[in-house]
Order: structure tokens, then C-alpha cells, then sequence
């Protein structure tokens, strides 16, 4: 594919967000507040039921609960959105009847569907992860609060190239299956409750932790988690874990790729709308 | 009269038989979502108090779940019957329109039953603890139902509002997050006048009702059962007033369905 045609794609893309936000403010403000009740609730009422303490002793790591719930939050709307956006977007396209339309497009679809979320997932998770930055500097600093942001922000980054190709792929079966939304619906719960999203996968029976090693966002969580260990960060498991998550982002894109083309041919053999 | 109310609930019934797989993954979602948080909160708790951890999260999840259904499933149909042009349909042959929105209570308590039915499977399953043990069945029933009223009238007002203007769904949804912070405040934490206040907000004394069903401990009993009915009463009389009010508005200037969808 052309360089400029990429770039049109993006283009689209960022003016698409940019647009929507200055029509939807309402929209926007909601998006400030999600993460931060999000983040109340589990805070809140773990403190009601029990302590942070106890929490530690639980997790058996000496590590901050609300820095944990922060790396937690900001992957479970990352990946959400990811979800939603590049896997939800057949089904929103198919009820706008412009589905016929992309497909037959000159470019691919999973590309479509791919380059054309890229700008507003960059543009979301970098507003969610850098809203928790006052939260942060107030709970370990100035210094320690940027470089854990900026940990977050790499660990968003890096975390969406293998759910890229991840969402891609649920979205060429989403183009076979009837049905799509109630897939849909409560494959995002089940992804991050295998992912370890809330409740981490070390403490989940076997079965359950061998299905968390195949899906990326449970490498998202771990690399946006060493922020909530107390003290300085290690280099060493941060780039272990960017590695696991490039070599996922490899196999997972050349699987969508594959596979994609599959789905648009069995939507088009069907008439798909 | 009788036909008529036949009629709305036979309708709801045979959606949701239409719709089933819909309301089966609105379900599973809804299931899955309350467990991913209560996982979570339960990582604080000790393990000498999971049983009562697990139980009280579970009646809070429960009742926000009622609360959250009721206002999104009832309250948000609006938009969509709008946009069908069924209130038009409704209004020309002498049915309220509400009177079907309100029929979704159908859809909404089979989604929380089952919801519910499954997360006490799962907790009970997962960590041996019976979220069901309940010490005065009674009062827990009384509180749900105060929940039940309370929170269709609201979805009622919600969807009178929305016949003149449009209700942002994402803020719906963060006005019902809110709520579950209304739930786990405790009254015994409060000395009075603050604790009469916390019990006049809504929702408030129903849970505290539930709250002292599943302890066995009575506190302040007499208090919560008064607002209960004082607040329900309020919220019921509101809604009908908007519902009058907006059904007055509609045979006055129309429906208006363009820019909706």
C-alpha cells in the first residue's frame, strides 16, 4: 500500500476524532470522569471490606493498591476501546449499511479498520493515562509520578499493536457469525478476566492462567503494573515484557491479515446485509 | 382495560422470547462484569471475612444491578420507540405509551433474576460462601421491592424527560456508578442529623434495610422504614407528574424523532 494512502487513512482518522469531540462535549467530559469511577469503585469498596495491607499479603508483592488499580483501569479502557472500536466496528457499520461500501473499497479492510483507529486510540489512552498524573505525582512524587506515567504510556503503546491485530481477528469472525453483539457483549469481560485486568492470574486456577499467556492484554497489565511496586522500576522485566508483546503484535497481525480476507469473502458469498 | 395491560405484557414476553439470545449475552455480560469487580475487592478483604465480604458486595452488586437495569433498560427505551414511531402509533389509539415503556420491567427483572441466580452459583461455587444465607428474609424483600419501586420511577421520569430532551447516555451511566456509593455508605457511621439526611437520599434507606436483613443486626429500623416508604412515595409522585406532563406536551406539539437515530 502507498505511503499517501496510509496517510489519508490517518488523516481521516484524526480529524473523524477531533470533529466529534468538538460536536460531542458531553461525550468528552464523560470520558475525563469513566476512568476515575472506575478506579472509586473497586478503591472504595475494597477499603470498606478490607485493607491495603491485606490486599499486599494477598497479592503477595509489596506494591500500592491504588497505583495497581491505576495500571488497571487504564488497560481495561484501553483494550476496551481497542475491542469496540476495530471489532465493534463491523457491527456499527453493518446497522449503518455502509459495510457493503468499505468492503468493496480499494483498501483492505482490516486495514480500513486498523490505520483508521490508530490516531484515536493514540489521542484516547494518552488523555486517560495523562488524567491520572496529578493522582499520581500526589501519591509518589513529581519524578517518581512522570516516570510512572510515562511507563503507562509505553506500556499502552506497545499493548496495542498485538490487540490491533487481536480485534482484527475477531473481527473477520464477527463478518462469519451471526449474532456479533452478544459476542461481543461479553467477550470484553471475559478477555480482561482471563487478562488478569482487576484480579491477577497468578492467583487463578492453572487452566485459567495458561488461556492468560495467549491474549496480549495480560502482558499489557503485568508491563502497566511494575508501576504500583514500591521503589524505582527495573529495566530488565519492563523490556522482557515489550518483547513477549512485539513478538505477540507479529503473530497476531499476520494472523488477522490472513484470516480477514476470509470473513470479507464469506460476508460478500452471503450478501452480508 | 384488562386487554390492554394483556396486551403490554404479552408484548414483553414474546420480545424477550424473540430477543433471547440478546438477553442471554446481556446476561453473561452483566454477570461477568459484576464478578470482574468483585474479584477485585475481594483481593482487600482478610480471609476470616470473605464470607461476609462476599455476601454484603453481593447484595450491594445486586441491588445496583436492579437500579441500573431499571433506569437503562426502561428509562432509555424511549429513544428507541421514538425512533420506531410507536408513540405516535400508541397515542392515536388511547394507549399511553409509558404504560408499555413500563412494561419492560418484564425484560429488565429477567435480566437481574438470572444475573443474580448466576453470581451466587459462581461465588458460591468459587469460595464456598452462601450469599443467599440471609438472617431476616423478610426485610431484605421489603428493601428489594422499595429498590424495585424506587428505581422504575425513576426510569419512568428518565423517559419522560427524554420525549422533550435528549438524555446523554454516558452520564446516565455515570449517575448509576454513583449509586453504589450511596449504597455502601453505612447509616451506623453517621451520628444524626447526618444520618437522617443519608437516608432521605434515594436508595439509601432500602439498602440499609437489606443491609440489616443480611447482618440480623437492627439499627435504626423504625427511621429506614419511613424514609423508605417516604422517598418511594416522592419519587412515584414525581414520575407521574412528568409522565402527565409529557403526555399532555406530546398531543400538544408532536412527537419529534428527527436527529434521534
Amino acid at each position: 500500500m502507498k505511503m499517501g494512502k496510509i496517510k489519508t487513512l490517518l488523516k481521516s482518522g484524526v480529524l473523524l476524532d477531533l470533529y466529534f469531540f468538538k460536536n460531542n462535549k458531553g461525550n468528552f467530559i464523560a470520558m475525563l470522569i469513566w476512568p476515575y469511577l472506575m478506579l472509586g469503585l473497586v478503591v472504595g469498596m475494597g477499603f470498606l471490606f478490607g485493607s491495603p495491607s491485606t490486599f499486599k499479603k494477598n497479592i503477595g508483592f509489596n506494591i500500592d493498591p491504588i497505583a495497581y488499580f491505576i495500571a488497571s483501569t487504564v488497560v481495561m479502557m484501553a483494550s476496551i476501546s481497542v475491542m469496540w472500536e476495530v471489532c465493534g466496528n463491523v457491527l456499527f457499520l453493518r446497522w449503518l449499511g455502509a459495510l457493503p461500501y468499505v468492503i468493496v473499497a480499494p483498501h483492505r479492510m482490516s486495514i480500513i479498520l486498523v490505520l483508521s483507529y490508530v490516531p484515536r486510540y493514540l489521542f484516547y489512552t494518552f488523555i486517560q493515562v495523562v488524567e491520572f498524573l496529578p493522582l499520581l505525582v500526589l501519591l509518589e512524587g513529581v519524578t517518581a509520578g512522570i516516570v510512572k506515567t510515562l511507563i503507562m504510556l509505553l506500556a499502552v503503546t506497545v499493548g496495542m499493536l498485538p490487540l490491533l491485530g487481536f480485534s482484527a481477528l475477531f473481527a473477520s469472525l464477527l463478518l462469519i457469525i451471526k449474532e456479533e453483539s452478544n459476542v461481543l457483549n461479553w467477550l470484553n469481560p471475559i478477555i480482561l478476566i482471563f487478562s488478569g485486568a482487576l484480579y491477577p492470574t497468578s492467583l487463578m486456577p492453572y487452566w485459567m492462567w495458561l488461556v492468560s499467556r495467549v491474549l496480549p492484554t495480560t502482558y499489557t497489565v503485568e508491563l502497566a503494573r511494575t508501576i504500583a511496586l514500591i521503589g524505582s522500576p527495573e529495566l530488565a522485566p519492563i523490556m522482557f515484557l515489550i518483547g513477549i508483546l512485539m513478538g505477540l503484535a507479529v503473530v497476531y497481525n499476520i494472523l488477522s491479515y490472513m484470516l480477514i480476507g476470509a470473513g470479507e469473502k464469506s460476508a460478500m458469498k452471503r450478501g452480508i446485509i | 382495560m384488562l386487554s390492554r395491560f394483556k396486551a403490554i405484557v404479552w408484548l414483553h414476553f414474546l420480545r424477550l422470547w424473540r430477543y433471547r439470545l440478546s438477553f442471554i449475552g446481556l446476561t453473561l455480560s452483566e454477570v461477568l462484569w459484576i464478578l470482574l469487580f468483585i474479584l477485585a475487592i475481594l483481593l482487600f478483604t482478610p480471609r476470616e471475612y470473605l464470607d461476609l465480604a462476599c455476601r454484603n458486595a453481593f447484595w450491594i452488586i445486586l441491588c445496583w444491578s436492579l437500579i441500573q437495569m431499571n433506569s437503562m433498560i426502561v428509562g432509555s427505551w424511549m429513544n428507541f420507540f421514538i425512533s420506531m414511531g410507536m408513540v405516535e402509533e400508541h397515542l392515536i389509539r388511547g394507549i399511553s405509551p409509558f404504560k408499555v415503556i413500563l412494561g419492560r420491567i418484564i425484560p429488565s427483572s429477567t435480566v437481574s433474576l438470572l444475573s443474580t441466580l448466576l453470581i451466587a452459583i459462581i461465588l458460591s461455587s468459587t469460595f464456598k460462601v452462601d450469599v443467599l444465607l440471609i438472617q431476616f428474609p423478610l426485610l431484605v424483600l421489603i428493601g428489594l421491592v422499595f429498590i424495585i419501586i424506587e428505581s422504575l420511577s425513576y426510569g419512568l421520569s428518565i423517559a419522560s424527560l427524554s420525549i422533550r430532551t435528549g438524555i446523554p447516555h454516558n452520564f446516565l451511566e455515570i449517575l448509576n456508578f454513583m449509586v453504589i456509593g450511596i449504597l455502601t455508605i453505612s447509616v451506623e457511621s453517621m451520628r444524626p442529623p447526618l444520618s437522617y439526611l443519608l437516608l432521605l437520599i434515594p436508595y439509601a434507606a432500602p439498602s440499609q434495610l437489606i443491609k440489616m436483613g443480611i447482618s440480623g443486626r437492627e439499627y435504626m429500623f423504625i427511621e429506614s422504614l419511613t424514609m423508605s416508604i417516604v422517598v418511594a412515595t416522592a419519587m412515584v409522585l414525581m414520575a407521574l407528574y412528568l409522565v402527565n406532563h409529557a403526555k399532555s406536551w406530546l398531543l400538544k406539539n408532536g412527537v419529534r424523532a428527527i436527529g434521534r437515530m
